[in-house]
């Protein structure tokens, strides 16, 4: 009798969550969507091999559908999206040991979705991680859970990733009637900040589709889509695209319930630059199930190899702003230009007495093109100084402002080009805002003229605000400015003895 | 027994709480434009069924004092025939909140806007380059405020700056804009 009553509870409080909601999105056909309730993790360590291996167990209200990729751009990490499941009562954040990883983090993506971010201690190979779900447990107590499983890596050179999208259907045995792919729009984005670019491809489809990736070069640079469960409806065979991150894109037809998309890229990219995910219907902005392949445009392999120590190095220092631009003034009516030349002429002295050779962009009052010039052809002349002198690395510096006079601090700026740039922000940075005494507002990507168009690692530093009145009276002090010159300097020997470490390729 | 009644007592507990959860939940305001946007400002927003018929909700970005984030700020309108020209005067107006601050240069006036291919053209007079405070910190809110506020319409893609009918490559010296660009997801505050 009991046992009767506790099934029929149990049964209502996993039907009740459904059936109260289909009431309410019942017109939108959105699934109801679950929530994350909490996070428990340990660090398995097998008895017998010695491996160790996270597990992460989210529980979640009800069934959530998860695909997950690898990413190393701000650090290596596993992001995993979650559809059919937003943040419930769960930390937005929960520390894990470092051994690793060091952090899993939950943010909402939406109203029917949402991601979870594991930072990773050192990057992993698709191989390394396995996410799946399982169903509510009654016999053991168990909501439904989103597993994710990280082996700890083993360290060794670039092995082959065959596939990033894991897609983990939650019902296995129900096979939907499958979708036809009907139309495709592409284009190519720009950052308006940051100045990346990346080109999003949009296929429409009749219903859900399963999507699966990966690189191959067999036949020149290519991803490649597996579609499950959608098939070639009106769709073109291939359409061309501008060469700027991809060539063509071809869609072919597999058997009865498959098909394949091919991106023929213009050049080769990493697992980290793509992302390939679904989208269902969205009847109030009136769009179809969707299939979206993010590109990002990749950073181009140069080889660059750096040796240690400042001697000998060919260093392009940019003193920003000069002559007819007087950059940012300060409320006391202090120019930017000056202070940028007075620092530039510092780093000069103490890089030379390293043994460096330095090439500056101006050397006095200037403008470096020539008065009259329009900005593009002033900012190329000095990114072109860099560039016909080969110089190793180029070091533009500016003082930043702002309209607010309390905002203050020191940053440095990277355009990821070279895979050094955010590394010689780095050094950079960590050195000025020890040297300066000054906030650390860190370093971040930008879309700035000078660090994009010269070829080697460059970087845009801002040595405090001459909108703040206390940052712009010790701006223009002596000490202030050897103090920052030192650190420069410094950040550029830091920045040498680890690329040196890095070694030959970017 | 006594153990059964526990479990009973707390599976009524859990019943309560899921049907309680699912009350205090009501569906979100359907305000979501394109896979792209960030829902994190969502929550300001009035909710649909607020807004009268004939009004429209425009969200503008302006900056975080301390001169790092955008952030999205909805204002209710009267609806008309050209949202995103109405967008752009909102953030040209500036904000009224004292936790943000305005990005638009002082004197900044919206000559004209237009969409073409899903590439908005918008032209301000020299203020916006003449005014500026000629930092690259303040160069990059301001640009990420105007593409981020216009590209909130799913029929702009892209933006153009233009000054004075001219596409213009900078705005202080430090920022390549000579090109349409696109949104930029990392400058809003999350």
């Amino acid at each position: 009798m009991h046992r009767i009553v506790l099934n029929l509870l149990l049964m209502m409080v996993f039907m009740t969550p459904q059936a109260g909601m289909a009431a309410t999105v019942n017109d939108s056909m959105s699934p109801a969507k679950a929530e994350l309730a909490n996070v428990r993790w340990l660090v398995h360590k097998d008895a017998v091999e010695g491996t160790s291996k996270l597990r992460l167990v989210i529980d979640t209200t009800g069934p959530v559908k998860v695909n997950g990729g690898l990413s190393e751009s701000d650090g290596p990490h596993l992001t995993i999206d979650v559809k059919d499941g937003v943040m419930g009562n769960i930390n937005d954040s929960v520390p894990l040991d470092g051994k690793i990883a060091d952090k899993v983090s939950f943010i909402n993506q939406d109203t029917n979705s949402s991601q979870i971010n594991i930072d990773l201690a050192n990057m992993i190979d698709d191989s390394d991680y396995k996410i799946f779900t399982l169903p509510a447990d009654r016999g053991s107590n168990n909501a439904f859970r989103v597993v994710i499983d990280i082996n700890k890596p083993v360290l060794k050179e670039m092995a082959s990733k065959p596939n990033n999208t894991v897609s983990m259907p939650v019902n296995k045995d129900i096979s939907p009637a499958k979708a036809e792919l009907t139309n495709v729009r592409w284009l190519v984005h720009k950052d308006a900040v940051e100045g990346t670019s990346k080109l999003r491809l949009v296929i429409d489809t009749t219903g859900p589709v399963k999507v699966n990736s990966g690189l191959s070069e067999n036949a020149g640079p290519q991803l490649t889509i597996d579609v499950k469960d959608g098939v070639i409806g009106k769709i073109s065979d291939s359409v061309s695209l501008d060469g700027k991150i991809a060539d063509k894109v071809s869609f072919i037809k597999k058997d009865t319930n498959k098909s394949q998309i091919i991106v023929d890229l213009t050049n080769m990219i990493e697992d980290s630059d793509y992302k390939v995910f679904t989208l269902p219907s969205d009847s109030s902005n009136n769009k179809t199930f969707r299939m979206v392949v993010d590109i990002n445009k990749p950073v181009p392999k140069r080889i660059f190899n750096f040796t240690q120590g400042l001697k000998g190095k060919i260093i392009a220092i940019d003193a920003g702003h000069g002559g007819s631009d007087p950059g940012a003034i300060g409320p006391s009516k202090i120019q930017e230009k000056s202070i940028t030349l007075a620092v530039a002429q510092k780093v000069k002295t103490l890089l030379e007495r390293a043994g460096a050779k330095v090439i500056m962009t101006r050397q006095t009052d200037v403008d470096v093109y020539g008065p009259n010039a329009t900005a593009v052809q002033e900012l190329q002349a000095r990114a072109n100084i860099a560039n016909v002198n080969k110089a190793d690395v180029f070091v533009s510096i500016h003082i930043n402002a702002f309209t607010n006079p309390t905002v203050g601090g020191v940053a440095n700026y990277y355009y990821q080009k070279t895979g050094y740039d955010a590394m010689l922000a780095k050094k950079i940075q960590d050195n000025l805002a020890q040297t300066s005494g000054l906030q650390d507002r860190g370093i971040n990507a930008a879309g700035f003229y000078v660090i994009k168009r010269t070829e080697m690692p460059a970087v845009l530093a801002e040595l405090g605000f001459i909108s703040n009145p206390n940052e712009e009276r010790i701006l223009n002090t002596l000490q202030f400015q050897q103090n920052i010159a030192q650190g420069m300097v410094r950040g550029l020997e830091d920045f040498f003895a680890q690329a040196a470490r890095k070694g030959g390729g970017s | 027994m006594a153990t059964k009644r526990i479990i009973l007592a707390i599976m009524f507990i859990l019943l309560a709480a899921f049907i309680g959860g699912c009350a205090e939940n009501p569906t979100p305001p359907e305000v979501v434009k394109n896979e792209s946007t960030s829902n994190q400002q969502q929550a300001a927003m009035p909710g649909s069924q607020d807004i009268d018929q004939g009004k429209m909700v425009i969200k503008v970005y302006n900056a975080t004092k301390d001169a790092v984030h955008l952030v999205a700020e909805s204002h209710v309108v009267l609806k008309n025939d050209h949202p995103a020209q109405t967008a752009m005067e909102l953030l040209v107006a500036g904000t009224k909140n004292d936790q943000l601050v305005s990005v638009m240069p002082a004197g900044t006036k919206l000559r004209h806007l237009s969409i073409k291919d899903n590439i908005a053209y918008v032209d301000f007079n020299d203020n916006l380059i003449k005014n500026n405070t000629g930092g690259s910190a303040a160069e990059m809110l301001l640009v990420g405020s105007i593409i981020n506020t216009l590209t909130e319409f799913n029929n702009i893609q892209k933006v153009q700056i233009m000054v004075e009918g001219k596409k213009i490559d900078t705005i202080s010296g430090h920022m390549d804009i000579g090109e349409p660009l696109s949104r930029s997801e990392k400058i809003i505050k999350k």
